[in-house]
């Protein structure tokens, strides 16, 4: 497989080469005077709309797993999935929706098989210390998710989705204004049986039996209602309320004896958020005020566990920004939150309160030459933690600044989560939180002006550091797990993309490609014969691909996925892996007029070769399947 | 411009087609060993290393006493597939060796010469540990129900069950009778400091012997005592205590207590003139069955390994001692000589946890 990754690696350098000089003999130089872009210098991968749009039905780790450079991390499709980037945990990742984080206090992730794509607008990933923008503790990168004000008056849209194993998908939009205000709510009610079959590589020595995957069924109910209100020229107000409720049976790997029925979850959130904006000519003043409520059931029978863990969360953001010059802009903030769990793995209720201040300023010294500056510290139940600095800079290479080099440095941590320090038995009250160091180099191509051919593409090496990575282990007496700030990790990679637009007309490409070479090395020996320095994490795969291709006709559209994971090791002494295993989904729609209405129906083939596959070992995914979506434009006329 | 265009367009495809041409269409797509090695019968000894729960990574390693060299995974290398979920026991029993997968609820029967698979026995639901008691009768513990199952050695298939009202564990042959440790009161909510007797001329339970909170292990002295270590329970409920046991009248002879609650110790075992114990407790124990108390001083220190578990070598006399390291990586296996001088160590699989010589 290296071959492969090289030879995609010679495909996209001469690509960009025979593209630059295309650019240097065509081009005719032109400065202009740009407003400064807040987020220069910052590592940002973008999903575009089309993509969204494409992927409208599907969960967020599907579609992060086919579009971005994020390792997910899935248990199957209603399965838990998180997100890794650049070698670091799940932990690692934050998930902002609407700039507030939803990764649970508890847990410290996110599991993205309960975002649903059609509540999402946006979605942007920060890479490494770009994220410290937003808050700390992504060591790996964020998420951002959000909601935008749909631009239409009013509309009302429903989309109808028949997949297989009895997966059926329904969702509502409806927006209305009145005055000053707008309304939009969405509902989605998702359900599946989930009974794929697939071939057990488990049980029988010289044969394969095809079974039908049992206890993977789920069901989610969701609510996201929006209001937003233009108070006047200056002011402005967005109401948004999440309410989900996701129920899921847990199925076991199939090297385990059967417990039919043993294993469930019930989650259900409850997100609000209210936000007041006031721009003026030179500033921006954002206050926003959240409240988070989860909870999640778990029970396992045949262990007599039923676990209910409840967890508010009261946030309070305050964010201004000033606009100096042309040349200088900044930013100062504030946040304050307090989250108190209620869990039966907790001996009592836990709370933890956080501050933080942060300041940053953005500056072009030179016409080439662009500076970022943010500084932030933060108290955690009253301990003041490390101060946290970051420097990132961005030189234009080329005068038009198709071409430029970026780097960044900064120092993050990442806090212990509330069942780190406090689950019972085993949590650790003492844990530190978990250092990193990152810097990064890379390097941009943009094509600056609308052509036949647009071109982005990115290529940045990374390096990140992290010291008191917390570790869990069972205690010496192997009776329960505990944690403890035992592991040094260091990851360093390469993270290439390309996005690219062809219009040949009446044909329209687009293409979208990303290839992440990701090393990531425990450091150093805890006990006399611990052989895990130098080996690579688990589950951490050093190669993995995806791209994209649309082809658009008229009002026609084909796209296939191309997915590619690496080998990825499972245990720490690196002596067993998962294998490498290539996806690829076919999606062919049309959208056209039917009464006055506009209608789109899409099919997807997902897994069109019908590969055998586990991502986690003796987790079984399903082969060849089929998803049908109907769209119905109902907004009249 | 136009072969520019073309050249892109091309480039393009075979951007996406590269990648399709990878897959791994009817290929290995379970999770691979890269240290599989196939059985060579001799003298020596099998190491069940017991993996993570639910991950199915436990694995059978095969220790050479004339090579000194460990081969690893010798289920997967010749059977190219998992052994299960969480391998805890095996016997060698006729002309066949059972391993017992206690979390895939299963028993390998696999061929002594090169272990192919020979037959997966089912119908049990937490299978921990065989005692053979003839050539045609084995009985097999249950940790999450309360029974001993009967194996048919013949036909190789569970044939009846001993209701046992405890989930029960460790198990020893004394003439017509077995001893069995109730070890454990996670699953099957009843008192866990029991020894039980059953007649295996009748299959029926006959008496029950209180011990300790949690025994975990026992073996037969030259003078046909039973011995008995109980760890003091799952919270440290108890301190820990050795146990003598006279199998002829059931009854308790000698209660030696451990220094204190925490020691949890376990892998009891003897050597081979059935004259000296051994055991696990942080570090090695080793003590002389005529003692009258536990000693202070361990024979082998443990240093920052963990031990895990210990088994003396019935021909050489030699103790074979794990250290599971941090149960998450490959542990490892010492061998010591019986002064307490190591021999040479290897590495073996996650959590190496039972030896059975051959």
């Amino acid at each position: 497989m290296f071959f492969h990754t090289l030879l995609l690696i010679l495909i996209f350098t001469k690509v960009n080469a025979q593209h630059l000089k295309d650019t240097f003999q065509l081009n005719s130089i032109s400065i202009t005077s740009e407003r400064l872009d807040p987020q220069h210098s910052l590592k940002k991968t973008n999903i575009d709309s089309i993509t969204i749009a494409e992927n409208i039905s599907s969960t967020l780790s599907d579609l992060l797993a086919s579009h971005s450079p994020v390792f997910i991390k899935t248990y199957g499709q209603g399965g838990l999935a998180t997100a890794s980037f650049r070698g670091t945990g799940a932990t690692h990742t934050l998930v902002n929706w609407n700039g507030m984080e939803i990764n649970s206090p508890m847990i410290g992730q996110q599991d993205f098989s309960m975002l649903n794509v059609f509540f999402i607008d946006n979605i942007n990933l920060l890479h490494g210390g770009s994220s410290l923008v937003n808050s700390s503790g992504g060591l790996g990168g964020s998420i951002n998710i959000s909601n935008i004000k749909d631009k239409e008056k009013s509309h009302l849209e429903y989309i109808q989705e028949l997949g297989s194993f009895s997966t059926y998908g329904s969702f509502v939009k409806a927006g209305f204004k009145i005055g000053k205000w707008y309304s939009d709510t969405r509902l989605a009610f998702v359900t599946s049986a989930n009974d794929f079959p697939f071939k057990n590589n488990a049980i029988e020595t010289g044969s394969y039996p095809t079974q039908t995957r049992e206890d993977a069924n789920y069901k989610q109910y969701s609510v996201l209602q929006e209001i937003y209100g233009e108070l006047n020229k200056h002011n402005e107000i967005a109401i948004r309320v999440w309410l989900q409720d996701n129920n899921r049976a847990i199925p076991q790997p199939i090297v385990v004896q059967p417990l039919p029925g043993n294993e469930a979850q019930d989650n259900r959130f409850a997100r609000s958020l209210v936000e007041w904006k006031n721009t003026g000519d030179k500033h921006k003043l954002k206050v926003k005020l959240a409240w988070f409520y989860d909870y999640l059931n778990y029970t396992n029978k045949i262990a007599a566990i039923n676990s209910v863990n409840k967890v508010n969360s009261l946030t309070g953001n305050i964010n201004y920004n000033y606009i100096l010059s042309e040349k200088v802009m900044f930013n100062v903030g504030s946040s304050i939150e307090d989250n108190r769990v209620n869990s039966s793995n907790y001996s009592d209720l836990k709370e933890r309160k956080q501050f933080a201040l942060f300041a940053s300023i953005n500056a072009q010294i030179t016409k080439r030459l662009l500076s970022f500056i943010m500084l932030r510290q933060e108290l955690t139940d009253n301990n003041l933690l490390p101060f946290l600095p970051s420097l990132g800079l961005e030189y234009a290479l080329l005068k038009d600044k198709s071409i430029s080099l970026k780097t960044q440095i900064s120092k993050n941590y990442h806090q212990p989560t509330l069942n780190d320090l406090y689950w019972y038995p085993g949590g650790n009250p003492n844990l530190l939180p978990e250092q990193g160091f990152s810097a990064e180099v890379g390097l941009k191509y943009e094509t600056k002006k609308e052509r036949k051919l647009n071109i982005t593409s990115e290529l940045t090496y990374f390096f990140t550091n992290i010291n008191n990575w917390i570790l869990w282990q069972p205690d010496p007496l192997y009776r329960y797990w505990s944690p403890s700030n035992l592991k040094k990790v260091l990851s360093q990679g390469i993270e290439s993309s390309i996005s690219l637009i062809y219009n040949l007309k009446p044909l329209t490409f687009r293409l979208n490609a990303n290839y992440t070479y990701t090393s990531a090395h425990n450091q150093g020996q805890i006990t006399i014969n611990d052989n895990t320095d130098g080996k690579q994490l688990i589950y951490i795969p050093e190669h993995s691909f995806n791209s994209s291709l649309r082809t658009e006709w008229k009002t026609y559209y084909l796209s296939f996925y191309v997915h590619y994971t690496g080998n990825r090791f499972t245990n720490t002494s690196n002596t067993r892996y998962m294998p490498y295993y290539t996806l690829t989904d076919v999606i062919a729609g049309r959208s056209f007029k039917f009464k006055e209405k506009k209608v789109a129906i899409q099919l997807s083939i997902n897994n069109i070769f019908d590969i055998d596959y586990q991502a986690i070992a003796w987790q079984p995914m399903p082969g060849r399947n089929y998803q049908l979506l109907i769209r119905f434009d109902l907004t009249s006329k | 411009m136009r072969s520019f265009k073309h050249t892109f367009i091309f480039r393009l495809m075979l951007l996406l087609i590269i990648p399709m041409l990878s897959c791994n269409k009817g290929s290995d797509f379970g999770e691979q060993s890269t240290d599989a090695s196939n059985y060579i019968p001799a003298k020596g000894v099998f190491i069940i290393s017991e993996g993570n729960f639910t991950w199915g990574n436990g694995i059978v390693s095969f220790y050479n006493f004339n090579t000194h060299a460990i081969a690893n995974d010798i289920f997967y290398a010749v059977n190219k597939r998992p052994l299960g979920d969480v391998p805890i026991s095996m016997q060698q029993m006729n002309n066949l060796i059972y391993i017992v997968v206690n979390n895939s609820g299963k028993i390998e029967a696999v061929s002594p010469f090169d272990f192919t698979s020979v037959k997966t026995i089912t119908g049990m639901t937490s299978p921990r540990f065989i005692q053979q008691i003839n050539a045609n009768k084995a009985y097999v513990s249950d940790l999450r129900s309360p029974v001993i199952n009967i194996l048919n050695l013949q036909t190789n298939t569970i044939t009846g069950q001993i209701n046992t009202i405890k989930s029960t564990d460790r198990m020893l042959l004394y003439n017509n009778l077995v001893f069995v440790c109730n070890w454990s009161q996670y699953y099957v909510h009843q008192n866990n400091n029991t020894v039980q007797v059953i007649n295996t001329n009748t299959d029926k339970l006959i008496d029950s012997i209180v011990v300790g909170k949690e025994p975990n292990s026992m073996v037969l002295d030259k003078n046909n005592k039973l011995w008995v270590l109980c760890s003091g329970g799952y919270y440290n409920e108890e301190i820990p205590s050795l146990i003598c046991i006279n199998p002829n009248t059931h009854s308790v002879e000698k209660t030696l207590l451990f220094a204190n609650k925490y020691l949890s110790p376990t892998s009891l075992d003897i050597n081979t003139t059935k004259d000296t114990l051994y055991c696990v407790s942080n570090d090695i124990y080793k003590m002389s069955i005529n003692e009258t108390a536990i000693p202070s001083i361990p024979f082998i220190k443990k240093g920052t390994r963990l031990f895990y578990s210990l088994a003396v070598s019935p021909s050489t006399n030699e103790i074979f001692i794990s250290d599971a390291i941090d149960y998450t990586q490959n542990g490892f296996v010492f061998r010591y000589n019986s002064n307490g001088n190591v021999l040479d160590s290897v590495r073996a699989g996650i959590t190496p946890s039972w030896f059975s010589f051959n």
